[in-house]
């Protein structure tokens, strides 16, 4: 099968439908003729134009309201938020008003809106341009979040997102657009709500998100070695969340540890955890594990950023300290 | 000048002690001889006094947990002193992992290596509460085995399901389906050490027994006449006692220990009597018993009876005995053999008296009812012989069927 490079992946999903559709639209910062900052959107405003690849002001609140009419209008935006760090600037349309005029509008209008915006730190980019702070969304009911951990995972869910009729946060990782990974020429989705497992284990049990599935997978490796056989869960998306996967997972491994990017306070990890004590309290043998980033805004120095990113030994520590 | 308060060795086997209640609290002021808690051996509960004047500065083991003798369990001191060094010296030998409590800011001196142990890592060790995992109780419920008896293995000594699982594997070797219907009871404490000494002695001492008939009519009859004082009650057992007692001080052969390649014959007479309690059997020591007389020992043997029963003997209570009689008469039981508590050489098993017809030997020969009661005697045959016990019980019974001419009334 070949193998492209995860900004490849996201590239093609969006092409692909937007090609199947002529409502689906792109609308954010830099988009056009530059490609946007990642890469993500290049060569497409060359094939779609202005009127389908619609470039903003600096003001995310503009891009995302935008976007939110025009999705209750009918059409099927895909905004791009240059960091998730700038998701506050669009609070109030994504929380306040996307999540909630379905509700609002008793189903008689449909929010079919995608936010795309990436989470990640360790490019020295200071505190806010580094931060992972997709916990704000799992929060707010009424918005779907997608973490893709790889390419083949990132355009089977993106292609779901633009044809879902609720909105959704679809979250890339700045680390893993250069990664490379095997994708089918054929079409293909993923749908939401079912987890993946990446490595399969008896010993304990491994929910990661986002780029640390990747991180998790070569602990698992390592540790493989050292006798201890590690069980690698990818959720995919944390709102549908797949708990079942992870109880399951619990209930034969006895052990659990949690790793997320974003901050340790109230974060991913806390719920995930609970979810599995009200699922499987009674098979776990030893304390829920956490490995996720510490409350401290991201420094700017390299060395100091580089304390603040969970990475394979934070992983590697806490799963001998669960599993003694 | 602050002292430790050790774990005390009450007995020559005593090994561990668990102080089951503090009389005192942290900060309390002691005087000496203050009963400062009390200590649960395996055999019986006793009081631990304070040496010295002070206060009780720090309590440093919980109820319930089993301290080896010797041991620091408490810190006795003035009210100001810095006993930061004394206490952590004193958990490093009882191997404890040393927590800073809030109440001790008094303490103006914290360690670096208190500070560590503050990490995240290491949890809160509360002396004594052992931590099993949420998965382990899962499968000793479904085992039914009893957690009290596991050792952790997971981290930081928590109890997890592979505990479980080999403690089931190697001690429930029974079929599933009499697993459920069966009530089982872990074999430990007191009963696991009679058991233990139990099978100690049969194993080592050869064991030969002896039984003969004694007509106990005129015994029953002298007691009968005690009944109806019952504090001055003399019993069928005291009897016993003191004969058994009397007749060892005119033939001492069965009064003796094999001790280290050397057989002893002990001065003294002190007799075993076997009291059954719930728990298990336990021998109280009447001691000197050759010594007292009928109504002295009658009083002792009640007083000791009462004691074990109330599960207040001293250690001191029930060591030292030469000879033990175990008594199933209550419980009609005619004949039994019992095993020799070590390190004695003899014990006498007494059965019930029965009235029964015999051939009374008299100038006539004719069939009278009479008690008759059959006894036991069980020894080591390493360094006791038959004829040494034939002569033994020919003349016990001669004293017990002719009391009139043996007791001096």
């Amino acid at each position: 099968m070949r193998e492209i490079f995860y900004v490849e992946a996201l590239r093609e999903a969006l092409r692909e439908e937007m090609r199947n559709n002529p409502d689906v639209f792109l609308i954010g910062e830099d988009i056009g003729d530059y490609g946007g900052v990642f890469k993500v959107t290049e060569g497409l405003y060359k094939e779609f134009g202005a009127k389908r690849v619609r470039q903003t002001p600096i003001s995310e609140a503009t891009i995302v309201g935008t976007a939110l009419g025009a999705a209750i209008a009918g059409m099927r935006p895909i905004c791009e938020l240059m960091f998730i760090d700038f998701l506050p600037l669009a609070g109030d349309q994504i929380f306040n008003q996307a999540a909630k005029i379905k509700y609002m509008t008793g189903g008689q209008a449909k929010v079919p809106l995608v936010i795309r915006t990436n989470i990640g730190a360790g490019r020295a980019a200071a505190a806010q341009h580094s931060q992972s702070i997709h916990a704000w969304a799992c929060h707010m009911p009424g918005i779907k979040v997608v973490l893709p951990s790889n390419p083949y995972d990132a355009k089977g869910l993106l292609k779901t997102a633009i044809n879902d009729d609720n909105p959704v946060l679809f979250l890339e990782h700045k680390f893993l657009y250069r990664m490379k990974g095997e994708v089918p020429e054929e079409d293909y989705t993923i749908p939401f709500g079912e987890a993946s497992i990446k490595n399969e284990g008896t010993d304990v049990t491994v929910v990661a998100i986002s780029s640390l599935v990747n991180k998790a997978m070569n602990v698992s490796k390592k540790l493989f070695l050292e006798g201890i056989s590690v069980e690698v869960i990818d959720p995919r998306t944390l709102i549908p969340y797949d708990r079942d996967a992870v109880a399951n997972s619990v209930k034969k491994t006895g052990h659990l540890v949690v790793a997320d990017e974003g901050y340790m306070n109230c974060g991913i990890c806390s719920e995930i955890a609970m979810k599995v004590i009200e699922d499987a309290f009674f098979y776990l043998e030893a304390p829920i594990r956490r490995v996720a980033a510490p409350d401290v805004p991201v420094p700017f120095c390299p060395s100091l950023e580089k304390l603040c990113i969970p990475d394979e030994k934070d992983i590697e520590k806490a799963i001998k300290l669960c599993i003694g | 000048m602050a002292t430790e308060v050790v774990m005390p060795k009450l007995g020559l086997t005593m090994l561990k002690g668990t102080v089951i209640k503090w009389r005192k609290l942290e900060n309390e002021l002691i005087k000496k001889d203050d009963i400062l808690c009390e200590i649960e051996t395996d055999k019986a509960v006793t009081e631990v006094e304070a040496r010295v004047d002070g206060i009780l500065r720090k309590i440093l083991v919980n109820v319930g947990e089993p301290i080896p003798v010797t041991l620091p369990i408490a810190i006795i001191g003035d009210k100001n002193e810095n006993i930061e060094k004394l206490i952590e010296e004193a958990y490093q030998k009882l191997r404890k992992v040393k927590i800073l409590e809030e109440t001790s800011k008094k303490d103006k001196f914290i360690s670096s290596a208190t500070k560590e142990k503050h990490s995240i890592e290491l949890k809160k060790q509360e002396d004594g509460f052992k931590k099993i995992s949420p998965r382990a109780r899962r499968k000793a419920a479904e085992l039914g085995v009893d957690l009290k008896l596991l050792r952790g293995s997971g981290p930081n000594q928590v109890v997890i399901e592979k505990d479980v699982i080999s403690y089931y594997q190697n001690h429930y070797n029974i079929p599933k389906s009499t697993n459920r219907a069966a009530n089982k009871i872990p074999y430990i404490g007191m009963r696991k050490i009679i058991g233990d000494r139990l099978s100690q002695s049969k194993f080592t001492a050869p064991h030969v027994y002896f039984s003969v008939s004694i007509d106990m009519s005129k015994i029953v009859e002298l007691v009968k006449n005690f009944e109806k004082n019952d504090e001055k009650k003399i019993s069928i057992n005291d009897f016993l006692i003191f004969t058994v007692a009397n007749v060892l001080l005119e033939q001492p052969y069965l009064n003796c220990s094999l001790i280290n390649e050397e057989i002893i014959y002990h001065k003294a007479i002190n007799i075993g009597m076997a009291v059954a309690l719930e728990e298990g059997l336990i021998v109280p020591v009447i001691k000197n018993v050759n010594k007292k007389n009928l109504f002295d020992l009658s009083i002792e043997t009640k007083r000791m009876a009462n004691l074990a029963r109330a599960r207040k003997l001293m250690p001191d209570d029930y060591i030292g005995g030469t000879f033990t009689i175990s008594n199933l008469g209550m419980y009609d039981i005619e004949h039994f053999t019992s095993i020799i508590n070590p390190p004695e050489s003899a014990i006498l098993a007494v059965g019930t008296i029965q009235k029964k017809p015999v051939v009374t030997k008299k100038n006539d020969e004719k069939i009278e009812i009479r008690s008759i009661m059959k006894i036991t005697l069980s020894v080591d045959h390493r360094i006791i012989d038959g004829v040494k016990v034939a002569k033994f019980l020919k003349r016990l019974k001669y004293c017990l069927e002719f009391p009139e001419r043996f007791f001096n009334k």
